[in-house]
């Protein structure tokens, strides 16, 4: 199947600041992309320019179609959470279901139900008599019951504890989740996420600086930990980021050879947090 | 199709105060000042006479009407106690509309909404047919439950005072007709109005604070400002904005105003004494003469135009 989104030279331009200069990326289906960057750094505009809700230069293709001129149809396949905060707070819970049901050609009320049963939320109530967390698990049962090819996810789970952060993707990952699907994922919390993500995306300052998947990212990527004595040595080998822990040197290497590295010190994977911080300051931070 | 009947359902989830509960409540107002008002005669007339039941006696007196007369009388009334509701729907309708494309975008919930596969053009299409058509439809609901109940208790009261209610009441007076005919009004009002509900909502979409005063405002200060070039003498303009506007917005086809100055009643923007009161002012065939009024088709334009824009906006804007 061909990609699921295409971009070649996007840009979107505010008054005063570009969101996104010059962009390439593809999006391959079966992929849980995490779109990674400090805040303003064009993040929003790019999920937003890929759903059809704001306009952009360039090139852009979602499952073969124009966001901005076939928006609705767009929305037959593609399905967005954009945060907890946006289910309007006089719906009722059976409303919801009904609506979505009543206008989505590819929503199943059987599994709505079933999502809605594992959690405590009543039919009856209302949106804003649900805490976060249970508006989240309602918005997140509404959009698994559709059979959406991509799903995109702008911050899902701000502001939600660790609890319900935790049981977010585990359902996401197991209930959802399969080759024919896609998902989008924007965060701040890297940390919760990375072990589900098949690909990075880093975006600074309106610009894709990593755009790898995580296979590669444990293959080009390696974390030496070494000794003062040898510092000196890791650093001419040119690393691209250092910090210190507990007196020793962690240096982090894009495609170093791992025999010669190993004669450094132990050698680890990166996390995503630390090769998120480290491209960041090696661009400019 | 079926999805915009579920817009037009999710009107109703949400404005089911002000779409149903509202005219119940105004029903039930009416009801019971009737009923406030019978007791409060009863009792006033037994104190005076030391008679009871003489409030049947004074009710009597309708006997000596030609009851063939009564029809007119009859169909007047109700299409004069529903004036009120008309008056109230008028707001309410308007700040619907003026609700309808701002209050998603200020809670953040038009997230969700875009979210769906829905047009935008359906999405305001289905704000305007919520406010100018079901809403009126409900509320023709209510008039038809408030004066059923009304004309039980004239029945009753027509019992009491052993006055034949068939020949009185329910021979001469036709509420289903008026109802029908108050709904054909609501659907041909639905144009005349199209300019003002199509304003309301442009206002609902384009405004970023404040879409009452977006509402407002230009006309006001349009009306204004012809006053003022007016009063200049140097130019004579043959034409008002208020004038314009007021016949807008209180011409429609329903009975908004029933004002009794004298003998003159003024329903809608008909104008009839007393003498002539041998037919209603709204009928069918008055219903389908305002299409052939040049106002009617120029409102329709404007409704168009305000409601394209209106669409464009909600369409393209981007909300950051």
């Amino acid at each position: 199947m061909s990609d699921i989104i295409k971009a070649r030279g996007l840009r979107k331009r505010y008054k005063n600041t570009v969101a996104l200069d010059d962009v390439d990326f593809d999006v391959h289906p079966g992929r849980i992309v995490g779109l990674i960057g400090p805040n303003g750094a064009g993040k929003t505009t790019a999920l937003k320019a890929i759903l059809g809700l704001t306009s952009f230069g360039g090139e852009l293709e979602v499952i073969g179609l124009d966001p901005m001129k076939e928006r609705s149809r767009l929305m037959n396949d593609v399905c967005f959470i954009a945060d907890v905060a946006v289910l309007p707070r006089w719906l009722r819970v059976h409303q919801a279901v009904n609506f979505v049901e009543g206008v989505h050609p590819r929503f199943s009320r059987e599994k709505a139900q079933r999502f809605l049963d594992r959690t405590k939320i009543k039919p009856n109530s209302r949106v804003k008599e649900l805490s976060k967390g249970m508006i989240a698990q309602l918005h997140l049962a509404l959009v698994m019951a559709i059979d959406a090819k991509l799903l995109v996810l702008d911050e899902p789970t701000l502001g939600l504890d660790i609890l319900f952060r935790k049981e977010f993707y585990n359902s996401l990952l197991n209930d959802y989740f399969d080759e024919e699907r896609t998902i989008i994922i924007t965060t701040h919390q890297v940390e919760e996420i990375e072990h589900i993500l098949t690909d990075l995306l880093f975006i600074k300052d309106g610009k894709i600086i990593l755009d790898t998947t995580m296979e590669d990212v444990s293959e080009r990527f390696t974390e030496v930990m070494v000794a003062p004595d040898l510092a000196d040595e890791a650093r001419q080998m040119k690393p691209l980021h250092e910090r210190e822990i507990f007196g020793k040197f962690v240096f982090l290497f894009d495609g170093a050879d791992q025999m010669e590295l190993a004669e450094l010190g132990e050698l680890h994977n990166p996390s995503v947090a630390d090769l998120f911080v480290a491209t960041m300051k090696e661009n400019g931070a | 199709m079926k999805s915009f009947s579920f817009l037009l359902r999710r009107e109703f989830w949400e404005n089911r105060g002000a779409f149903f509960t509202l005219p119940l409540g105004i029903g039930g107002f009416f009801v019971f000042i009737a009923v406030a008002a019978l007791t409060a005669a009863a009792t006033f007339i037994e104190e005076i006479d030391g008679e009871r039941f003489m409030l049947t006696k004074a009710v009597a007196e309708i006997k000596k009407v030609d009851p063939a007369t009564l029809d007119v009388v009859w169909n007047l009334n109700l299409l004069g106690t529903s004036a009120i509701f008309h008056m109230v729907l008028l707001f309410v309708v308007f700040f619907y509309l003026l609700g309808s494309l701002y209050d998603d975008r200020r809670d953040r919930s038009i997230l969700f909404w875009k979210s769906l596969p829905i047009s935008d053009a359906n999405t305001v299409l289905s704000k305007l047919v919520a406010g100018s058509l079901l809403a009126p439809a409900l509320w023709v609901a209510a008039i038809a439950i408030t004066q059923t109940t009304l004309l039980l208790i004239t029945t009753i009261v027509f019992w009491l005072s052993d006055i034949p209610v068939y020949d009185y009441l329910w021979g001469p007076a036709d509420p289903l007709e008026t109802w029908l005919l108050l709904l054909a009004s609501y659907a041909v009002q639905a144009f005349w109005m199209l300019p003002v509900w199509g304003w309301a909502l442009l206002a609902s979409s384009f405004a970023r604070s404040k879409p009452f005063l977006w509402a407002v405002a230009p006309p006001v200060l349009l009306a204004v400002a012809y006053t003022w070039i007016n009063a200049t003498q140097y130019l004579r303009i043959d034409f008002s904005v208020w004038t314009m506007i007021g016949n807008r917005i209180l011409g429609g086809v329903v009975p908004i105003q029933f004002n009794i100055e004298g003998d003159n009643v003024q329903i809608g923007s008909m104008r009839f004494t007393d003498d002539d009161v041998t037919e209603l002012p709204i009928t069918w065939g008055t219903l389908l003469e305002r299409f052939t009024w040049p106002d009617m088709w120029w409102g329709i334009l404007f409704g168009v135009v305000f409601i394209a824009l209106a669409i464009y906006i909600r369409r393209y804007r981007d909300e950051s």
